[in-house]
């Protein structure tokens, strides 16, 4: 077997030559690291060889191994100059180790292009108009910031049910009954239940419902037992007037509205373009339209109506909610809206699948009001029943939370001793303060 | 035998000669005689009442479903869908077969190494067969050697499963179903937009309806990218709170990740269109609502 030599120098050195010496900007801010690293790089601070050519220190014969080495160095370089030809990289004056701001051409050179030519470079004072680099988290935060005053900013108003959701009973109980007065006396008085929309808030009550009795009908309907005969009618009509200060249609209008009840269409093209004339969108002037024509039904039939409800009201039974079904879907729909808008809850649409009498929905109502548990735990403590059941298995256990080593050994009895000997040994005792199961 | 029909005639005649209670309310016959006792129809003296509570042996056939405005949620109207297309039971295992095919057919089995002769390189024999010492070997790309290469890797494949297109299909309205039997399916009219590019308005609408980080994220499922575009953008920024999706970008999978599914309604129409080849005879899917050409 034939045995190679080791070179004796690094490795690096093999190669050609080291790596050119970058040319450096003078005031360049990355000069320094940039060529401390080129120069640094290039000097291998340990080789692989051995110090000496310890396979050959037993030959003396430095005339052969001197040839050898020639012999070796000419097969790898390509080049018969001899080894100390070569510059020595562990020199202090080898030019490998020599800093670049000493090598003085290059820097005199740097010198004439600085002072030649004119970098047309000011430094910032401020910030604006540099670039930023920052998370997109941040960038999203400045944007917002940015268009603070143009982006609108979610109002609590703009959700239909209010964030704060009614868990009392007794309170449910109110709006319950506020939304079945409510409900049903603009159904019976043929209003339209948009009107319901303007006053959503839960303290503000115009129709004082609480005054009015819920009664059952013979023919198994609700009837409304109002306090005073004109009590609805007055609000009514206090209420159009005031849908009618905020909505004025103004006289310029007056014509073309008229015009519009008549026809009962927006499709027209003559229509059209008087709407046009006039500067409104069919959308508005469908809403002009609904509130006049709804205003006018209101007129006609509330008095007459509510006078016929008192009367058939005071002659029917006291209610009974489980006893008056609740099919009419227009009713059961507009009860529920109503329930959301005045408490927060919404009972989700399989649970509306369940709902067929008064009853139902108010039992629907007081579920929904309960807060969802969020542990097992909670969830079978919530039911009495299904608590007692779980309780009776005798190997079963409920614990609220989870059971950790110092509940085991405190169920054994051996906690205070562990805590007597860690104390008495300086050894803090950790783990929960409270750790009562 | 002459016994046994004996025995049974006699039978017989016990049987008639015992008296019939007249009052009984379920007596019928199927013969064809002028007796009122014979009709099909019970007599008015053996009326059966009307049961109080009438069973349903099969269930409701539709369900209404409540469209919402959006963002502020507020109840429009009810709908009715019908009971095979959002109220139908739980199917634990089609939805897993749906997951389970879903996940195989999106797997890309690119995964892929070279075996001895595509590895770049000499064919050349490296040592002699004898005389060395040493095994024997052939080329330096044999699967035993560093560099060479390998026995049994992988190599690009298709791992997708197949399943019936009934199935997958009624997974998919099964899902849906799932969802809105647990009240986690809010259908929205019209399209889900947004003004403005703002995190913090989606973050606090997201808040105020419940349908944030905290209360098990959302998917959005909208009929198509169109107006939706600063929704979206943001809806990325808020991977915590849920994720934006077109209805024919989600999958079974999709729909049972997250805590509740917002779906636009036109969406929903469309997937239930696309999925009921289990109800229809026809493969061709007609009906479904452009994205291009909705109102935003």
């Amino acid at each position: 077997m034939h045995r190679l030599p080791r070179s004796q120098r690094p490795i690096e050195q093999l190669l050609p030559s080291v790596l050119p010496l970058r040319p450096c900007l003078r005031n360049s801010p990355c000069r320094p690291s940039l060529c401390a690293t080129a120069t640094r790089s290039n000097v291998s601070p340990f080789s692989t060889s051995a110090p000496a050519l310890s396979i050959f220190s037993s030959k003396p014969d430095k005339k052969k191994h001197r040839a050898f080495v020639r012999r070796w160095q000419k097969r790898l370089l390509g080049e018969s100059d001899p080894v100390g030809a070569h510059v020595d990289p562990y020199d202090k004056t080898s030019p490998v180790r020599i800093a670049p701001e000493e090598q003085g051409e290059e820097e005199e050179l740097l010198e004439e292009m600085e002072g030649g030519e004119d970098w047309g470079y000011t430094q910032a004072e401020t910030w604006r108009g540099l670039e930023r680099i920052g998370s997109d988290k941040w960038v999203q935060q400045w944007k917002e910031w940015e268009n603070a005053d143009s982006w609108k900013k979610w109002e609590p108003s703009d959700s239909y049910a209010p964030v704060d959701k009614v868990r009392d009973q007794a309170a449910l109980k109110e709006a319950f009954h506020r939304a079945v007065v409510e409900v049903i006396t603009l159904k019976k008085a043929g209003a339209p239940l948009e009107f319901l929309n303007d006053f959503v808030g839960r303290h503000y009550d115009p129709l004082r419902t609480h005054e009015v009795k819920l009664r059952a009908s013979r023919d198994g309907s609700v009837s409304l037992l109002y306090p005073s005969e004109t009590a609805v009618t007055e609000f009514l009509q206090k209420f159009m007037s005031e849908e009618a200060d905020e909505t004025d249609v103004g006289d310029e209008h007056a014509e073309l509205v008229d015009e519009l009840l008549e026809n009962g269409t927006l499709q027209d093209a003559t229509i059209k373009e008087k709407l046009k004339e006039a500067h409104l969108t069919i959308a508005e002037a469908r809403s002009l339209v609904g509130v006049l024509k709804s205003r006018e039904v209101v007129a006609k039939v509330a008095s007459e109506v509510m006078a016929e409800e008192n009367e058939s009201a005071q002659a029917a039974e006291e209610l009974k909610l489980n006893s008056i079904p609740l099919t009419d879907l227009d009713l059961k729909f507009n009860l529920l809206k109503r329930l959301t808008a005045l408490t927060g809850l919404r009972i989700s649409d399989p649970n509306i699948l369940q709902i067929d009498t008064f009853a139902d929905l108010y039992h629907q109502l007081l579920a929904a009001s309960k807060p969802q548990p969020k542990k097992l735990v909670e969830e079978i403590l919530a039911d009495p029943k299904k608590a007692k059941k779980v309780m009776s298995i005798p190997n079963v256990k409920i614990s609220p939370r989870r059971v950790t080593v110092v509940d085991k050994e405190k169920e054994v009895g051996r906690w205070k001793v562990i805590e007597y000997a860690l104390k008495e040994r300086g050894i803090p005792v950790t783990g929960r303060k409270v750790t009562s199961l | 035998m002459r016994s046994a029909i004996q025995q049974f005639n006699r039978l017989s005649i016990s049987q008639d000669a015992a008296p019939r209670s007249i009052s009984s309310p379920f007596i019928r016959t199927l013969t064809t005689t002028t007796s009122p006792r014979a009709s099909l129809t019970t007599t008015a003296d053996t009326v059966i009442p009307p049961p109080s509570d009438p069973l349903q042996p099969i269930g409701p056939q539709s369900v209404l479903a409540t469209i919402h405005a959006f963002p502020s949620l507020e109840p429009l109207r009810f709908e009715q869908y019908p009971a095979s297309h959002l109220y139908l039971p739980t199917r634990r295992d089609i939805l897993h077969r749906a997951v389970i095919y879903e996940g195989d057919k999106t797997r890309l089995g690119t995964a892929s190494t070279k075996w001895r002769d595509e590895v770049h390189g000499s064919t050349k024999k490296i040592r002699p067969q004898k005389g060395t010492g040493h095994a024997r070997l052939g080329d330096k790309k044999s699967p035993m050697l560093r560099g060479g290469g390998v026995a049994f890797g992988p190599k690009p494949r298709d791992f997708s499963t197949k399943l019936p297109r009934k199935v997958y299909d009624l997974a998919w309205r099964t899902a849906l179903s799932y969802r809105f039997r647990k009240g986690e399916l809010t259908i929205i009219d019209g399209a889900m937009t947004i003004p403005y590019p703002s995190v913090s308005y989606v973050e606090d609408m997201f808040n105020a309806h419940g349908w944030g980080n905290k209360d098990g994220r959302s998917l959005l499922v909208t009929l198509g990218k169109k107006g939706r575009r600063d929704f979206r953008e943001v809806m990325e920024k808020l991977g915590n709170f849920g994720r934006m999706e077109t209805w024919d970008e989600v999958d079974v999978k999709d729909l049972l990740e997250m805590g509740r599914v917002v779906i636009e309604r036109d969406a929903l129409k469309n997937i239930l269109l696309s999925h009921q080849s289990d109800l229809t005879n026809s493969i061709w899917v007609k009906g479904l609502v452009s994205a291009n050409k909705q109102e935003l």
